[in-house]
């Protein structure tokens, strides 16, 4: 028996307030291309929703306490799959992104239970050379997928207009259904299970827990939406190439997952929102030389490291504690005024 | 005519597995005392190439581009790059140390910085090194056609190995810095300055890392970029050698070095570049630890 109310959780008929505002969120989220209509403010908006699928993959096998730099290289088996269906046999994108899907799960399967056999930094590393293996792989069989040069005259998605907004739509209704997918996992008993794990996995196997299955299952998970992602991508961008998906894809990934914060559900999308809008936002300042982004990403990723160790969603937080040591300190000095008079 | 062209993948590989062997001991003497997987590294490597191309390149030391010129570039760039590594450890590794995702983290931020500015700096074209006059031109012995450049290469990489044994087995620093990789705690208590080891640690390494970019930058091209590649070839080969040991990262070293050679001459370098991944998967199959590994958490 609960004898506290609280008016702001919920809103009646036992629904929670979280829900309404996730609504809207993803309301706000389909109303963009009616709010903007900049041409490269809506590229940067489906970038955005790229990276949400991509991160949202780091993110679950974070919480089992694994680092998975390797999802570059399923969203290139992805595009690779899905480009080569399209340009070789004339499907449909439909049907190219589930195979696309299949073949990064198949691919994650098999390799995961290689690559998971090590863990901890042992395993990012392993992560990071599968998306150098994969690289490797366009590169060496140049007849079947373009070598240096990538595949080109990738067709668009047929039902779709083929103009920016509706890639938009279609961007942003697969990184919601990822989104969505990813929250209901990490509620259900099984992202308990995988956090549990991530904070002592010995402990977790000793309670039963096979962690094997269940960091193969977290690999495969990310690789799945990596793998719809690289469809998405091949179809939007008209060509890929191998080094679309290299180590430069792997560093953001990891800048926009950390500087969001990885403990949360909502940081590594925050993350991404933010630090894909500042660039956008610095090239109104007069004399700004694009070149140096990198350097504010960087800055950015240390300082965050440094001072702000959960990330962009721990800053309200940040903010109020200090706030509250600011105002004890002048109280504190305004009795000791008072006390000296 | 098919021995000399082992003869000369055999020389190539020597020089491949020498330079690397450099860059990765760098990489593996700051893990093993300080517990960073520093990503920054191939970038620490890619200011050493871009050292040896400012003095050396642009002649802006005496002795011009001959020899005197070149070791005296080569120097300066190690002593100048091991400072860099000393305020990189004292202002970003030096909180992190013996937690290894938040240095790999903080060392990712440091790459973007790194790459960022050089690019800014000097721009992101390739640059060439030209050779010492002393040693262009080619030696024959035993029926191959070997480059002097390279063997010059392989002979100053083996005297920084050598140097670097010399230093941790013979001197008292040494000592104490292997001290520090098996117990920190226990080091701490014998009165070793566990921070001041780090520091020495760091620009060790970082200088190692200067090295192998001056070598590698004045046998291939320099550019902001350059530094991925050799970090990840670094990586296998320490993991193969199991992390934190030197005479495993060596041998991991010359692994890795004799396959892209051999597999470039006779395969093709795609391929060689993917054999070397599949021999780091089959290792860890076998042997997660790698070599000479010893267990390791997270």
């Amino acid at each position: 028996m609960q004898s506290r109310v609280e008016p702001l959780k919920n809103l009646g008929y036992g629904i929670p307030l979280k829900f309404y505002i996730a609504l809207a969120a993803i309301a706000l989220v389909f109303l963009v291309p009616t709010i903007i209509t900049n041409a490269y403010y809506i590229r940067i908006a489906i970038s955005m929703t790229l990276y949400i699928m991509l991160v949202m993959g780091l993110r679950l096998m974070i919480t089992g306490g694994e680092f998975n730099l390797a999802i570059p290289a399923f969203m290139a088996i992805g595009a690779y799959t899905a480009a080569l269906l399209m340009t070789e046999k004339g499907w449909n994108w439909w049907p190219c992104m589930i195979v696309a899907g299949g073949m990064a799960v198949v691919i994650a399967a098999i390799v995961g239970r290689i690559v998971l056999r090590v863990k901890g930094i042992y395993f990012a590393i392993l992560g990071f050379a599968l998306v150098m293996i994969m690289r490797n792989v366009w590169l060496t069989w140049p007849d079947l997928f373009g070598g240096t040069s990538g595949i080109s005259n990738i067709p668009t998605i047929s039902g779709l207009s083929g103009s920016l907004d509706s890639f938009y739509y279609l961007g942003a209704g697969l990184a919601v259904f990822t989104v969505i997918i990813m929250y209901l996992l990490d509620k259900s008993r099984y992202g308990l299970t995988l956090k549990a794990m991530g904070q002592a996995d010995n402990l977790a196997e000793s309670v039963g827990v096979n962690v094997m299955r269940y960091k193969l299952s977290a690999f495969v998970v990310g690789a799945f939406f990596a793998g719809i992602a690289g469809a998405f991508f091949a179809s939007m961008q008209h060509f890929i190439d191998p080094e679309e998906f290299g180590f430069a894809m792997v560093l953001f990934i990891i800048l926009y997952a950390v500087a969001g914060g990885m403990r949360s559900f909502i940081g590594p999308i925050i993350g991404v929102i933010v630090l894909l809008a500042l660039p956008v936002g610095l090239k109104e300042i007069p004399g700004y030389d694009p070149k140096i982004e990198p350097i504010i990403f960087g800055g950015i990723l240390v300082a965050i490291m440094l001072f702000l160790s959960q990330g962009f969603v721990s800053l309200p937080e940040k903010l109020l504690t200090l706030y509250k040591w600011v105002r004890e300190r002048f109280r504190r000095e305004e009795v000791e005024e008072y006390a000296a008079t | 005519m098919e021995q000399n062209v082992i003869i000369q993948t055999f020389v190539n590989g020597v020089m491949l597995s020498t330079v690397l062997i450099l860059f990765a001991l760098g990489l593996s003497l700051i893990f093993g005392i300080m517990h960073i997987v520093n990503f920054a590294h191939g970038e620490v490597y890619m200011l050493g190439g871009f050292g040896m191309w400012w003095f050396f390149a642009e002649e802006r030391l005496i002795g011009g581009q001959g020899l005197p010129g070149f070791v005296l570039s080569l120097v300066l760039t190690m002593v100048l790059v091991a400072f860099i590594g000393v305020v990189m450890e004292r202002l970003f590794f030096r909180k992190f140390r013996g937690n290894l995702l938040p240095g790999l983290i903080i060392s990712v931020g440091l790459i973007f910085v790194m790459q960022a500015s050089v690019a800014k700096g000097w721009g992101f074209l390739d640059k060439a090194i030209p050779t010492p006059s002393a040693f262009e031109g080619v030696i024959h012995a035993a029926g191959a056609t070997l480059s002097k450049e390279r063997l010059f290469v392989i002979v100053i990489a083996v005297v920084c190995v050598v140097g670097l044994y010399l230093f941790l087995m013979r001197t008292r620093q040494g000592r104490s810095m292997r001290a520090c990789s098996q117990d920190p705690d226990a080091a701490a208590l014998q009165g070793i300055g566990v921070d001041r080891t780090c520091s020495i640690a760091m620009a060790i390494g970082c200088a190692l890392a200067a090295a192998s970019g001056c070598l590698a930058g004045s046998v291939f091209l320099v550019n902001p970029y350059m530094g991925s590649f050799p970090l990840l070839k670094a990586f296998v080969a320490i993991i193969l050698g199991g992390m934190g040991s030197l005479p495993g990262t060596i041998l991991g070293g010359f692994v890795i070095g004799f396959t892209e050679s051999f597999g470039s001459t006779y395969l093709s370098s795609t391929v060689a570049s993917m054999l070397i991944f599949l021999v780091l998967i089959a290792v860890l199959v076998v042997r997660p630890m790698g070599f000479f590994g010893r267990p390791l958490g997270h």
